[in-house]
Protein backbone atom coordinates (compact mmCIF):
# COMPACT_ATOMS: atom_id res chain seq x y z
CA UNK A 1 0.00 0.00 0.00
CA UNK A 2 1.29 3.13 -1.15
CA UNK A 3 1.97 6.32 1.32
CA UNK A 4 -1.03 8.42 -0.17
CA UNK A 5 -3.37 5.02 0.13
CA UNK A 6 -2.69 4.97 3.91
CA UNK A 7 -3.73 8.92 3.82
CA UNK A 8 -6.55 8.43 1.97
CA UNK A 9 -7.97 6.10 4.07
CA UNK A 10 -6.96 7.98 7.32
CA UNK A 11 -9.02 10.93 5.23
CA UNK A 12 -12.21 8.97 4.94
CA UNK A 13 -12.03 8.47 8.44
CA UNK A 14 -12.30 11.55 9.23
CA UNK A 15 -15.10 11.93 6.73
CA UNK A 16 -17.29 8.96 8.18
CA UNK A 17 -16.76 11.15 11.47
CA UNK A 18 -17.25 14.63 10.53
CA UNK A 19 -20.46 13.56 8.23
CA UNK A 20 -22.25 10.76 10.28
CA UNK A 21 -25.70 12.46 10.49
CA UNK A 22 -25.59 12.77 6.64
CA UNK A 23 -24.25 9.28 5.86
CA UNK A 24 -26.72 7.86 7.94
CA UNK A 25 -29.69 9.31 6.09
CA UNK A 26 -27.97 7.77 2.92
CA UNK A 27 -28.64 4.09 3.78
CA UNK A 28 -31.88 3.84 2.56
CA UNK A 29 -34.62 1.88 4.70
CA UNK A 30 -33.88 0.64 8.13
CA UNK A 31 -34.65 -3.17 8.65
CA UNK A 32 -38.11 -2.52 9.29
CA UNK A 33 -39.38 -0.27 6.85
CA UNK A 34 -37.98 -3.00 4.56
CA UNK A 35 -40.15 -5.36 6.05
CA UNK A 36 -43.07 -3.62 6.01
CA UNK A 37 -42.61 -2.77 2.29
CA UNK A 38 -42.12 -5.90 1.34
CA UNK A 39 -45.30 -7.60 0.44
CA UNK A 40 -46.26 -10.10 2.49
CA UNK A 41 -48.53 -12.46 0.05
CA UNK A 42 -49.23 -16.41 0.07
CA UNK A 43 -46.27 -18.24 -1.03
CA UNK A 44 -45.59 -19.73 -4.44
CA UNK A 45 -46.45 -23.33 -3.80
CA UNK A 46 -49.75 -22.45 -2.44
CA UNK A 47 -50.83 -20.60 -5.60
CA UNK A 48 -48.97 -23.61 -7.81
CA UNK A 49 -51.34 -26.05 -6.11
CA UNK A 50 -54.40 -24.20 -6.88
CA UNK A 51 -53.74 -23.52 -10.23
CA UNK A 52 -52.90 -26.95 -11.21
CA UNK A 53 -56.55 -27.41 -10.16
CA UNK A 54 -57.94 -24.98 -11.80
CA UNK A 55 -56.20 -25.63 -14.57
CA UNK A 56 -57.66 -29.25 -15.02
CA UNK A 57 -60.70 -28.04 -13.99
CA UNK A 58 -60.90 -25.39 -17.44
CA UNK A 59 -59.23 -28.63 -19.41
CA UNK A 60 -62.61 -30.14 -17.94
CA UNK A 61 -64.65 -27.72 -19.24
CA UNK A 62 -62.94 -27.35 -22.36
CA UNK A 63 -63.70 -31.05 -23.11
CA UNK A 64 -66.86 -30.85 -22.37
CA UNK A 65 -67.49 -27.67 -24.45
CA UNK A 66 -65.83 -29.34 -27.44
CA UNK A 67 -68.00 -32.72 -26.78
CA UNK A 68 -71.06 -30.38 -26.58
CA UNK A 69 -70.13 -28.44 -30.04
CA UNK A 70 -69.56 -32.24 -31.78
CA UNK A 71 -72.91 -33.64 -30.75
CA UNK A 72 -74.55 -30.00 -32.23
CA UNK A 73 -72.27 -30.48 -35.83
CA UNK A 74 -73.68 -34.30 -35.90
CA UNK A 75 -77.12 -32.29 -36.16
CA UNK A 76 -80.40 -32.00 -34.46
CA UNK A 77 -81.13 -35.60 -34.38
CA UNK A 78 -78.22 -36.09 -32.69
CA UNK A 79 -78.41 -33.25 -29.89
CA UNK A 80 -82.29 -35.00 -29.39
CA UNK A 81 -80.50 -38.76 -29.14
CA UNK A 82 -77.80 -36.77 -26.75
CA UNK A 83 -80.51 -35.37 -24.27
CA UNK A 84 -81.63 -39.25 -23.70
CA UNK A 85 -78.67 -40.20 -22.63
CA UNK A 86 -77.89 -39.53 -19.29
CA UNK A 87 -74.36 -38.95 -19.37
CA UNK A 88 -74.61 -36.39 -22.44
CA UNK A 89 -78.40 -34.53 -21.32
CA UNK A 90 -76.40 -33.14 -18.14
CA UNK A 91 -74.31 -31.56 -20.64
CA UNK A 92 -77.07 -30.12 -22.67
CA UNK B 1 -84.77 -38.34 7.52
CA UNK B 2 -83.11 -40.04 3.85
CA UNK B 3 -85.31 -38.75 1.61
CA UNK B 4 -84.75 -35.13 3.12
CA UNK B 5 -81.08 -35.81 2.53
CA UNK B 6 -81.48 -37.64 -1.04
CA UNK B 7 -83.75 -34.49 -2.46
CA UNK B 8 -81.59 -31.35 -0.62
CA UNK B 9 -78.22 -32.62 -1.82
CA UNK B 10 -79.58 -33.47 -5.45
CA UNK B 11 -80.96 -29.60 -5.28
CA UNK B 12 -77.93 -28.50 -3.71
CA UNK B 13 -75.79 -30.43 -6.82
CA UNK B 14 -78.12 -29.19 -9.92
CA UNK B 15 -78.00 -25.36 -8.41
CA UNK B 16 -73.99 -26.17 -8.21
CA UNK B 17 -73.77 -27.43 -11.90
CA UNK B 18 -75.62 -24.12 -13.21
CA UNK B 19 -74.43 -21.85 -11.59
CA UNK B 20 -74.91 -18.80 -13.53
CA UNK B 21 -71.94 -16.58 -15.18
CA UNK B 22 -72.51 -13.90 -16.74
CA UNK B 23 -69.62 -12.58 -20.17
CA UNK B 24 -69.13 -9.47 -17.77
CA UNK B 25 -67.59 -11.61 -15.12
CA UNK B 26 -64.84 -13.03 -18.01
CA UNK B 27 -64.75 -9.06 -19.00
CA UNK B 28 -64.51 -8.13 -15.44
CA UNK B 29 -61.71 -10.70 -14.56
CA UNK B 30 -59.38 -9.68 -17.69
CA UNK B 31 -59.51 -5.91 -16.50
CA UNK B 32 -58.69 -6.87 -12.61
CA UNK B 33 -55.84 -8.47 -14.81
CA UNK B 34 -54.83 -5.48 -17.01
CA UNK B 35 -55.01 -3.71 -13.64
CA UNK B 36 -52.69 -5.92 -11.86
CA UNK B 37 -49.94 -5.01 -14.33
CA UNK B 38 -50.14 -1.19 -14.63
CA UNK B 39 -50.13 -1.51 -10.81
CA UNK B 40 -47.23 -3.69 -10.52
CA UNK B 41 -45.22 -1.44 -13.02
CA UNK B 42 -46.47 1.72 -10.92
CA UNK B 43 -45.31 -0.21 -7.93
CA UNK B 44 -42.06 -1.06 -9.44
CA UNK B 45 -41.71 2.77 -10.62
CA UNK B 46 -42.28 4.20 -7.11
CA UNK B 47 -39.55 1.63 -5.73
CA UNK B 48 -36.89 2.82 -8.59
CA UNK B 49 -37.70 6.33 -8.45
CA UNK B 50 -37.07 6.07 -4.57
CA UNK B 51 -33.70 4.12 -4.97
CA UNK B 52 -32.77 6.70 -8.12
CA UNK B 53 -33.08 9.31 -6.08
CA UNK B 54 -31.46 8.16 -2.76
CA UNK B 55 -28.39 6.79 -5.72
CA UNK B 56 -27.93 10.52 -6.81
CA UNK B 57 -28.05 11.52 -3.62
CA UNK B 58 -25.15 9.80 -2.79
CA UNK B 59 -23.08 10.29 -5.93
CA UNK B 60 -23.96 13.90 -5.45
CA UNK B 61 -22.25 13.51 -2.05
CA UNK B 62 -19.21 11.75 -2.96
CA UNK B 63 -18.79 14.35 -6.35
CA UNK B 64 -19.29 17.59 -4.16
CA UNK B 65 -18.67 16.90 -0.65
CA UNK B 66 -16.56 13.30 -0.52
CA UNK B 67 -14.07 14.62 -3.27
CA UNK B 68 -13.01 18.14 -1.79
CA UNK B 69 -13.07 16.57 1.66
CA UNK B 70 -10.33 13.59 1.32
CA UNK B 71 -8.59 16.00 -1.33
CA UNK B 72 -8.05 18.62 1.05
CA UNK B 73 -7.21 16.86 3.90
CA UNK B 74 -4.59 14.53 2.31
CA UNK B 75 -3.23 17.95 1.17
CA UNK B 76 -3.42 19.43 4.17
CA UNK B 77 -1.33 16.64 5.68
CA UNK B 78 1.30 16.49 3.05
CA UNK B 79 1.29 20.81 3.26
CA UNK B 80 2.26 20.53 7.61
CA UNK B 81 4.72 17.45 6.77
CA UNK B 82 6.39 19.80 3.62
CA UNK B 83 6.75 22.42 6.67
CA UNK B 84 8.38 20.38 9.08
CA UNK B 85 10.98 19.09 5.94
CA UNK B 86 9.73 15.77 5.45
CA UNK B 87 9.47 14.13 2.19
CA UNK B 88 6.11 15.34 0.78
CA UNK B 89 4.84 15.86 -3.09
CA UNK B 90 5.22 19.47 -2.46
CA UNK B 91 9.00 18.56 -1.83
CA UNK B 92 9.49 16.50 -4.92
CA UNK B 93 7.65 18.82 -7.33
CA UNK B 94 9.10 21.86 -5.93
CA UNK B 95 12.53 19.70 -6.49
CA UNK B 96 11.53 18.98 -10.53
CA UNK B 97 10.62 22.79 -10.61
CA UNK B 98 14.12 24.12 -9.55
CA UNK B 99 16.22 21.40 -11.14
CA UNK B 100 16.01 20.80 -14.74
CA UNK B 101 16.59 16.93 -14.44
CA UNK B 102 14.65 14.39 -16.68
CA UNK B 103 15.33 12.41 -12.94
CA UNK B 104 13.77 14.74 -10.89
CA UNK B 105 10.81 15.23 -13.38
CA UNK B 106 9.82 11.42 -13.68
CA UNK B 107 10.09 11.80 -9.38
CA UNK B 108 7.04 14.69 -9.46
CA UNK B 109 5.30 12.69 -12.17
CA UNK B 110 5.21 9.11 -10.17
CA UNK B 111 4.30 10.94 -7.56
CA UNK B 112 1.15 13.21 -8.86
CA UNK B 113 0.19 9.88 -10.57
CA UNK B 114 0.27 7.87 -7.72
CA UNK B 115 -1.56 11.00 -5.65
CA UNK B 116 -4.68 10.66 -8.29
CA UNK B 117 -4.59 7.09 -8.48
CA UNK B 118 -4.98 6.75 -4.70
CA UNK B 119 -7.60 9.70 -4.88
CA UNK B 120 -9.33 7.89 -7.67
CA UNK B 121 -9.48 4.07 -5.93
CA UNK B 122 -10.75 5.71 -2.68
CA UNK B 123 -13.62 7.81 -4.28
CA UNK B 124 -14.41 4.61 -5.68
CA UNK B 125 -14.56 2.42 -3.39
CA UNK B 126 -16.10 5.37 -1.33
CA UNK B 127 -19.04 5.39 -3.80
CA UNK B 128 -19.40 1.66 -3.54
CA UNK B 129 -19.41 1.34 0.02
CA UNK B 130 -22.23 3.62 -0.15
CA UNK B 131 -23.93 2.41 -2.81
CA UNK B 132 -23.79 -1.23 -2.43
CA UNK B 133 -26.12 -1.67 0.36
CA UNK B 134 -29.07 0.65 -1.93
CA UNK B 135 -28.79 -1.47 -5.09
CA UNK B 136 -29.06 -4.92 -2.31
CA UNK B 137 -32.44 -3.18 -1.28
CA UNK B 138 -33.46 -2.06 -4.15
CA UNK B 139 -32.56 -5.55 -5.86
CA UNK B 140 -34.52 -7.08 -2.96
CA UNK B 141 -37.81 -5.09 -2.69
CA UNK B 142 -37.84 -5.75 -7.05
CA UNK B 143 -37.52 -9.23 -6.31
CA UNK B 144 -39.86 -9.52 -3.89
CA UNK B 145 -42.70 -7.01 -5.35
CA UNK B 146 -42.33 -8.43 -8.92
CA UNK B 147 -42.93 -12.73 -7.38
CA UNK B 148 -45.85 -10.92 -6.06
CA UNK B 149 -47.73 -9.56 -8.59
CA UNK B 150 -46.61 -12.35 -11.37
CA UNK B 151 -48.59 -14.60 -8.82
CA UNK B 152 -51.47 -12.78 -8.53
CA UNK B 153 -51.14 -11.57 -12.30
CA UNK B 154 -50.79 -15.51 -13.27
CA UNK B 155 -53.47 -16.73 -10.85
CA UNK B 156 -56.03 -14.14 -12.26
CA UNK B 157 -55.40 -15.22 -16.06
CA UNK B 158 -55.82 -19.12 -14.65
CA UNK B 159 -59.34 -17.78 -13.33
CA UNK B 160 -59.87 -15.62 -16.26
CA UNK B 161 -59.71 -18.81 -18.62
CA UNK B 162 -61.66 -20.62 -16.52
CA UNK B 163 -63.78 -18.38 -16.18
CA UNK B 164 -64.19 -18.14 -20.18
CA UNK B 165 -64.39 -21.96 -20.36
CA UNK B 166 -67.61 -22.37 -18.25
CA UNK B 167 -68.74 -19.59 -20.72
CA UNK B 168 -67.53 -21.40 -23.65
CA UNK B 169 -69.91 -25.10 -22.35
CA UNK B 170 -72.47 -22.24 -21.53
CA UNK B 171 -72.41 -21.06 -25.15
CA UNK B 172 -72.09 -24.28 -26.64
CA UNK B 173 -75.26 -25.59 -24.32
CA UNK B 174 -77.20 -23.10 -26.07
CA UNK B 175 -76.50 -23.64 -29.70
CA UNK B 176 -77.32 -27.30 -29.03
CA UNK B 177 -80.33 -26.25 -27.38
CA UNK B 178 -81.49 -24.16 -30.09
CA UNK B 179 -81.06 -26.59 -32.30
CA UNK B 180 -83.72 -28.60 -30.77
CA UNK B 181 -85.85 -25.63 -30.36
CA UNK B 182 -85.30 -25.29 -26.90
CA UNK B 183 -83.56 -21.70 -27.09
CA UNK B 184 -83.52 -20.02 -23.73
CA UNK B 185 -84.63 -23.06 -21.61
CA UNK B 186 -81.71 -22.98 -19.67
CA UNK B 187 -82.09 -19.37 -18.74
CA UNK B 188 -85.57 -20.49 -17.29
CA UNK B 189 -83.56 -23.26 -15.68
CA UNK B 190 -81.12 -20.82 -13.87
CA UNK B 191 -83.86 -18.62 -12.79
CA UNK B 192 -85.84 -21.76 -11.18
CA UNK B 193 -82.95 -23.03 -9.15
CA UNK B 194 -82.50 -19.54 -8.02
CA UNK B 195 -85.81 -19.29 -6.63
CA UNK B 196 -85.49 -22.90 -5.70
CA UNK B 197 -82.25 -22.18 -3.81
CA UNK B 198 -83.83 -19.50 -1.64
CA UNK B 199 -86.84 -22.08 -0.66
CA UNK B 200 -84.15 -24.55 0.64
CA UNK B 201 -82.15 -22.08 2.68
CA UNK B 202 -85.45 -21.13 4.14
CA UNK B 203 -86.92 -25.06 4.85
CA UNK B 204 -83.71 -25.47 6.41
CA UNK B 205 -83.57 -22.32 8.42
CA UNK B 206 -86.93 -24.07 9.34
CA UNK B 207 -85.40 -27.84 9.89
CA UNK B 208 -82.91 -26.06 11.95
CA UNK B 209 -85.34 -24.90 14.53
CA UNK B 210 -87.69 -28.25 14.93
CA UNK B 211 -86.56 -30.09 18.19
CA UNK B 212 -86.79 -33.61 17.38
CA UNK B 213 -87.60 -34.80 20.55
CA UNK B 214 -91.12 -32.84 20.77
CA UNK B 215 -94.21 -34.31 19.71
CA UNK B 216 -94.71 -31.73 16.54
CA UNK B 217 -91.36 -32.72 15.36
CA UNK B 218 -93.08 -35.25 12.90
CA UNK B 219 -95.45 -32.66 11.40
CA UNK B 220 -92.56 -29.63 11.34
CA UNK B 221 -90.69 -32.42 9.23
CA UNK B 222 -93.25 -33.09 6.86
CA UNK B 223 -93.89 -29.57 6.36
CA UNK B 224 -90.28 -28.37 5.61
CA UNK B 225 -90.13 -31.62 3.24
CA UNK B 226 -93.55 -30.59 1.49
CA UNK B 227 -92.28 -27.52 0.59
CA UNK B 228 -89.39 -28.62 -0.96
CA UNK B 229 -90.95 -31.04 -2.51
CA UNK B 230 -92.85 -28.27 -4.01
CA UNK B 231 -90.04 -26.79 -5.82
CA UNK B 232 -88.73 -30.17 -7.83
CA UNK B 233 -93.01 -31.01 -8.79
CA UNK B 234 -92.46 -34.46 -6.20
CA UNK B 235 -95.70 -35.07 -4.63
Amino acid sequence: MSRFEDLFKEADAAFDGHYKKTLDELTGLSDEQLKSAIPDTEDRRVYDKLIILVKEASKDNLSKAELVGEIKELGEVAVKIAKMIPSLSSLL
Amino acid sequence: MKTKFILITAVMFIISSCAVVPKETVELSTILGKDLIILHDSHRNMVNLYYDQMEDDVNELIDDVYTPFIIHYVLSDELESYRKGENTIYGIIEEAGKTNGKEEANAALDEMRDFLNSANKQIENKRKELLKPLQEQRSLLLKRINASYENAIYANAIITAHLKSIRKVKESQKEALSLVGLEGKDEELDKILLKASKVVNESLEKAKEIDVKSDEAMPKIEEVLEKIKSITNKK
